[in-house]
């Protein structure tokens, strides 16, 4: 089981809570975990990524275990702990003014 | 209902402002969609309570919600904006050529005779098309090729910011660009052309008459005339007579022609309105006094309505969309500023009074008129 937590304007728009838990064995990869989470909830496609070169969008980050996973490759490895839902993969939105 | 539905979108999300025919007593709901920028909001004319909102985030890009209970709740459609073909290069900045890259839908314009059928003008610039409600888009291509190379962004990006439709022909309609310019299509956006003639930009281009790369406000229509087109371009006033063939300037006395909204009187097709803004590099009203000017004779000769409109340290902006008019009579107009009040007028313009004073920025403002 993955634990996504979203920033407050997406799980409002997915009409969810902040954190969301997806259940898959093949979850280990950032790639992975956004495909499920767009495919249950399609109004969050081309919120996180871009719809057609699935790259992420410049002020999303990911960050897990105190590390920020942004600049890894899509299909790294995700922290055990996160892999195993005993940490959370937190999607945010890039400090900046405004 | 016999009344009027405001429709604000803002930097940091939408409210819909109601009231009866008076429109005296408002009731605010929203705001809708919060901590978002809504660029437009916007309801069908064949069905009222058929809204679509844009809204976008710098973090998390663009989304589109439509209503069909006029704004009582929204549902999430189609967000995929992907220009037709190898999208190709414009001007950039620096004079180099730029690829096409979506940023936002800042219009919104449903059809008047198909209530599934709406257009998105968006950022870099391109007109889309939806057929089913809002779900899917597809471009309508044929506009990025009258010059697009050589249309570049202004300050707020190369935008494009009006669509209006014919009411007599379906297959004519007209966008305008930020920094590129006016065109029309006659064969539902087959083709299009740049319809410039008469705009003469001093200040801004180097060859002050060119085809391309005026920076056009805001165009607006009577729908009773359609072969009359009213402009506010980033400085001048304009008008044509002629589906945009040609235009003439018509700034008169007003006291600066540098704006961005321009609206018709819902019944009076020679009645028009504009608001002043100082200058280019000073966004906000001369002398500090919030005036809007009407011209009841197409142009030209202007009168200033102050009654209701701060006369004194108003330093607010009103943005190409935020201006508008109802179709009740007497004529009611609306427009909003930067400084979050959307001020209402329901006598054709000689009096105003603030709706609400402290919104976020004001973005676009559209009004429907209730049965």
């Amino acid at each position: 089981m993955i634990r996504i937590v979203l920033p407050t304007h997406l799980w409002r728009l997915a009409k969810t809570d902040h954190e969301i838990a997806l259940e898959g064995e093949d979850l280990t990869s950032i790639r992975a975990v956004l495909d499920q989470l767009e495919m249950l909830y399609p109004m969050l496609r081309g919120t996180i990524r871009d719809q057609v070169t699935y790259e992420r969008r410049p002020y999303v980050r990911f960050f897990a275990s105190g590390e920020d996973l942004s600049h890894e490759p899509l299909d790294a490895r995700l922290p055990e702990e996160v892999i195993s839902g005993t940490a959370h993969l937190r999607i945010v939105g890039a400090m900046a003014g405004g | 209902m016999n009344g009027v539905r405001v429709l604000v979108g803002t930097r940091k999300g939408a409210f819909i402002l109601t009231s009866d025919a008076q429109r005296k007593k408002w009731d605010i709901s929203g705001p809708h969609f919060p901590g978002w920028e809504i660029y437009h909001i916007k309801g069908s004319p064949l069905n009222p309570d058929r809204l679509y909102a844009s809204q976008t985030s710098s973090w998390f890009g663009q989304v589109i919600h439509r209503s069909d209970d006029g704004g009582k709740t929204w549902e999430n459609v189609g967000n995929k904006f992907t220009y037709e073909g190898v999208p190709g290069t414009h001007q950039f900045y620096d004079g180099t050529q730029h690829p096409w890259e979506f940023t936002r839908v800042w219009y919104l314009e449903p059809s008047l005779t198909d209530t599934e059928t709406i257009y998105a003008g968006v950022e870099d610039a391109a007109l889309f098309r939806s057929s089913d409600g809002g779900q899917t888009w597809q471009e309508l291509p044929a506009l990025r090729a009258a010059k697009g190379e050589l249309w570049q962004p202004g300050a707020g990006g190369m935008c494009l910011h009006t669509i209006l439709q014919d009411p007599n022909d379906s297959k004519r309609l007209y966008v305008a660009i930020s920094a590129a310019g006016a065109f029309r299509t006659d064969d539902g956006g087959q083709s299009w052309k740049p319809i410039t003639n008469g705009l003469v930009s001093n200040f801004e281009l180097p060859d002050p008459t060119a085809e391309v790369g005026h920076c056009v406000h805001n165009i607006a229509m009577h729908p009773a005339r359609p072969d009359v087109l009213f402009m506010q371009k980033h400085w001048d006033v304009m008008r044509s007579d002629n589906f945009g063939e040609s235009w003439h300037e018509i700034s008169g006395n007003l006291p600066t022609d540098f704006g961005f909204p321009i609206a018709v009187h819902a019944h009076e097709p020679e009645t028009i309105y504009v608001v002043p803004i100082t200058s280019d590099s000073e966004h906000f009203p001369p002398e500090g006094k919030l005036r809007v000017y009407r011209s009841r004779t197409g142009g030209n000769e202007w009168e200033a309505l102050t009654k209701g409109l701060p006369q004194s340290n108003c330093y607010v902006n009103i943005l190409r969309s935020a201006m508008t008019v109802d179709t009740l009579d007497p004529c009611g107009v609306y427009f909003g500023t930067t400084g979050g009040q959307v001020y209402v007028s329901a006598d054709s313009g000689d009096s105003w009074a603030a709706i609400v004073h402290d919104l976020p920025a004001v973005l676009s403002v559209e009004v429907q008129t209730l049965p």
